[in-house]
């Protein structure tokens, strides 16, 4: 059996460490379009920071050396024949039997007036990421263009590599997807203890030049002279190959519940995946490394011939310590429409929401106290009925004893209780 | 390949385990000396109570862990010889993506070193600390077919008696 996986990132890894598991003597081929595979997207920051030597960011020592893959880098693919079973790379063809797409995402430039692309930095690929720990210098001054998730991983990276930060970010708050106003309000002065200015509510209206010094303007008349910009904006999958192969996309890549494509023997996993969200029954395109992860192991297991439904994720999924504040936001987090009920607690640094929808808990937002997260996260992934634990949820008292303890008649008798 | 088994009814809550497992690993291995250190010893398995019931839950080292999935820094990866998900200090990068995956909710945190802490199975010992040190042997260090032998083993000794002729 001939398996060939487009994209060395998470879910392409995850994908051939999976195959290999269930199938020791397939071949597998990834072709990757970077010219380092299999490293960990989300330490890059860490390259500006920390400088993280570069065994911290290979997977396990010759990890895919010892996985038999073939390993065709840096290479594009231009065009898959479906019919013919081919993928055709410019310096040759590769045939398939099962196909996985796992081509990941981009990162977002903006388009901003007087803002010239050439001038942006992005920080999605190592290459990205030497590129910006090679330019910032201590004392330069930065602005960044987004306050997600990326925008302040970045901003802490060079905030620590001794440069001024400003984020810009068009929202009302930081990490306004993950975050409600109450948690941003908590992680906000942690972040400005540290010298990171934080421009909310404001989006850049153009950058104009004097020398090598930029100026950045906001549309509340605003300059932040820099001397260098960074976009983190958000990422859009990349769709150009699955859409000239004719696989139905929408916004991302549409899979059924075994992440195949609309094309027999195509399988996507990752970033340019659709999926459900089951928190909220809106359809998303995820851009976390655990989605990437989970679907490259179960697109790998359906493409192995071992069906597996895919267990379905949030598109809000994310842990992060943010100036020493640990954060897990989960589901439906805002609960603002009328048909969540929300219960959220604060006192000094603690912040416990959870928002629930009938009898389903939907959404979990924790700022410091972190403890026993996974539990909550498994009974919102899972849609679980929790009427009869609703008051433990509430107060943040549940723990795994719960669910063991509820013994039936027939096992009470055999436990000797 | 051994795995930890609980049995529940065993266990009186006195979280002895619990104790034996941070002192295991402390840097002094005593239990005055553990509580003085810093960074804490953290337990790695928890005696959690709910009304009257008292059950220790420990790491199953799951076959397909979420919590290696979810590492984004490759901090926790599976200890060959012993089947053990083991979380590596040095690698991890706290971002807690592995305590908002486990289902079980046994991985804690060291606050001082700002790593993930979990159950290692006790590398250095040829059982782990915890089923040693339990008084009333709730914990069971074992094969899942043993395990298995013994409960039925324990039941066929008091069936007899239910069995009213």
């Amino acid at each position: 059996m001939r398996y060939v996986i487009i994209g060395g990132g998470a879910a392409g890894v995850a994908a051939t460490q999976a195959l290999r598991r269930l199938d020791t003597n397939c071949q597998i081929t990834i072709i990757s379009g970077e010219d380092r595979v299999g490293y960990y997207r989300p330490l890059i920051p860490h390259l500006i920071s920390d400088k993280f030597p570069e065994d911290r960011f290979n997977r396990a020592a010759g990890l895919l050396a010892d996985l038999n893959a073939e390993i065709v880098n840096p290479a594009k693919a231009q065009s898959v024949d479906t019919r013919k079973k081919i993928v055709k790379l410019p310096q040759k063809d590769i045939p398939y039997d099962r196909l996985l797409l796992a081509t990941g995402s981009q990162a977002i430039v903006p388009t901003i007036k007087g803002l010239k692309a050439e001038e942006v930095f992005t920080l999605r690929s190592y290459s990205d990421g030497i590129k910006l720990a090679q330019a910032a210098k201590a004392g330069m001054q930065a602005v960044i263009i987004g306050g997600g998730r990326v925008g302040i991983k970045a901003a802490l990276a060079l905030c620590e590599a001794g440069l001024k930060v400003t984020v810009v970010e068009m929202l009302g708050h930081i990490l306004p997807q993950q975050f409600d106003a109450a948690a941003a309000a908590i992680v906000t002065p942690a972040l400005e203890a540290k010298g990171i200015q934080l421009q909310t509510g404001w989006q850049v209206k153009e950058v104009t030049h004097r020398g090598k010094k930029k100026n950045v303007i906001l549309d509340n008349g605003q300059e932040f002279p820099c001397d260098l910009i960074v976009a983190a904006v958000g990422v859009k999958p990349n769709l150009e190959l699955a859409q000239l192969m004719g696989v139905g996309t929408d916004r991302g890549i549409i899979v059924n519940s075994n992440l195949q494509t609309s094309i027999p023997d195509v399988f996507a996993a990752g970033d340019t995946v659709q999926l459900i969200d089951v928190a909220t029954g809106q359809s998303f395109v995820s851009g976390t490394w655990t989605n990437a992860v989970d679907m490259g192991n179960c697109a790998a297991s359906n493409m192995a011939g071992v069906p597996q439904k895919y267990a379905g994720s949030m598109s809000i999924y994310n842990a992060v310590e943010i100036a020493g504040i640990p954060t897990i936001s989960v589901g439906a987090i805002h609960g603002q429409s009328p048909q969540y009920e929300v219960h959220g607690q604060r006192w000094d640094n603690i912040y416990h929401k959870f928002v629930f929808q009938g009898n389903r808990l939907v959404g979990m937002l924790l700022i410091t106290d972190i403890e026993k997260a996974g539990i909550y996260k498994t009974l919102i992934r899972e849609g679980a009925d929790v009427s009869q634990i609703k008051g433990k949820i509430i107060s943040k008292t549940l723990n795994y004893a719960t669910f063991l303890k509820q013994l039936t008649p027939e096992t009470k008798q055999y436990a000797g209780v | 390949m051994k795995e930890i088994f609980v049995r529940m009814e065993h266990c009186t809550g006195c979280k002895t385990c619990e104790l034996a497992c941070r002192i295991e690993h402390s840097q002094s291995k005593t239990l005055f000396g553990a509580f003085m250190e810093t960074p804490m010893p953290r337990r790695r398995l928890f005696v959690e109570m709910d009304g009257d019931a008292k059950i220790p839950i420990t790491c199953r080292h799951c076959e397909d862990a979420p919590c290696l999935n979810a590492c984004i820094s490759g901090a926790i990866s599976r200890d060959l010889k012993t089947n053990a998900v083991v979380s590596n200090p040095d690698k991890c990068i706290g971002c807690w993506s592995c305590i908002m995956a486990c289902p079980y909710g046994v991985v804690n945190r060291s606050l001082e070193r700002r790593v993930s802490v979990k159950c290692d199975l006790c590398p250095g010992r040829d059982s782990p600390v915890c089923v040693d040190s339990c008084p009333t042997k709730a914990l069971v260090y074992t094969e899942p077919e043993e395990f298995s032998r013994m409960k039925r083993q324990a039941y066929a000794a008091t069936a007899h008696q239910a069995v009213k002729v």
